[in-house]
């Protein structure tokens, strides 16, 4: 007996879940957009910026710890403006704007991710530097 | 044959096929997916071929080199990235060969060592990043890993008969057909 290439039974399986896969996925993005969402913005896993999607208006920051790195929100949506990572995963991830949704840039361990305004928000500064 | 001689044909196979997973690993950087950050993975081609025809322990090897030449070259992430994903990866697919031998098909060995993979990578994600919500990630990866497990199942498959006419990859066991 040698292998086979797929068995009736396998293309049932992989099918089944490929469904159930996209199913999750479309839950997922059928999700409301932006405007009641906040996006959180972490640097080597500590909270460091939290930016409320739902105000309008754009604004770009540099992030501290991690210089190279640009991140812009335009109201309703926030992504990674620049890096100087040599993958660029962060920045061809390009604007989300989801609950859910993030974008990561590895090698400067700087993450965004979208959270529903329904969670609350766990950013309290302790110092304010100006 | 002596035992240095077959530790030597060993080791000798074992790098070519390492040279052959490195060769399809920048291959695989150069084929756009349309998710940033997901690829085929191409060098898992090199890796079930050394499984199913070389041996469980060089698969392991193969697995633990790769993660090396990662860190080597991309630094600490992508070498644990590029680790925990191969060797869950070869963990389950030798799992699976072990438990139904020549009963579990290329396709799915493909499909679950891509499925282990992209689990295996996202327990790292989860140590740097641990505050992130993977939950709404996990659909995306499902969908990803089947897809790029039923494409190097395929050209695992269409490479074998290839391999076989050319008298097979030398101290490889024999091939179906």
């Amino acid at each position: 007996m040698s292998r086979r290439f797929i068995h009736k039974t396998d293309a049932v399986v992989i099918l089944l879940a490929a469904a159930l896969a996209v199913a999750g996925w479309l839950l997922y993005s059928g999700a409301p957009d932006g405007g009641m969402a906040r996006a959180e913005i972490y640097v080597d896993g500590q909270l460091i910026k939290v930016v409320d999607l739902s105000e309008g208006g754009a604004s770009v920051f540099a992030i501290p710890g991690a210089p190279a790195v640009v991140i812009r929100s335009d109201g309703g949506g926030i992504l990674f403006e620049s890096s100087d990572c040599p993958d660029q995963v962060c920045v061809h991830t390009g604007r989300i704007s989801r609950p859910g949704a993030f974008a990561a840039c590895l090698p400067n361990k700087v993450l965004i991710q979208i959270v529903s305004a329904d969670v609350p928000n766990a950013y309290e500064p302790d110092v304010i530097v100006r | 044959m002596t035992n240095g001689g077959r530790l030597a044909r060993r080791v000798a196979l074992d790098g070519m096929l390492f040279a052959l997973a490195v060769v399809m690993s920048v291959v695989d950087g150069m084929i756009p997916t349309p998710v940033p950050g997901v690829r085929l993975g191409l060098s898992n081609i090199a890796v079930m071929y050394t499984l199913l025809f070389v041996g469980r322990r060089d698969a392991l090897t193969l697995a633990a080199l790769k993660g090396l030449f990662a860190f080597v070259t991309r630094g600490a992430i992508a070498g644990a990235l590029s680790l925990s994903g191969g060797l869950l990866s070869v963990l389950v697919m030798t799992l699976l060969t072990a438990v139904f031998g020549e009963r579990v098909s290329y396709i799915m060995l493909s499909v679950a060592g891509a499925l282990a993979h992209n689990a295996g990578q996202m327990i790292v994600v989860k140590f740097v990043y641990s505050s992130l919500a993977l939950s709404a990630f996990a659909p995306v990866l499902a969908i990803s890993g089947i897809a790029a497990g039923v494409v190097t199942a395929a050209i695992l498959r269409a490479f074998l008969p290839i391999a076989k006419r050319f008298g097979g990859i030398s101290g490889a066991k024999d091939f179906p057909e």
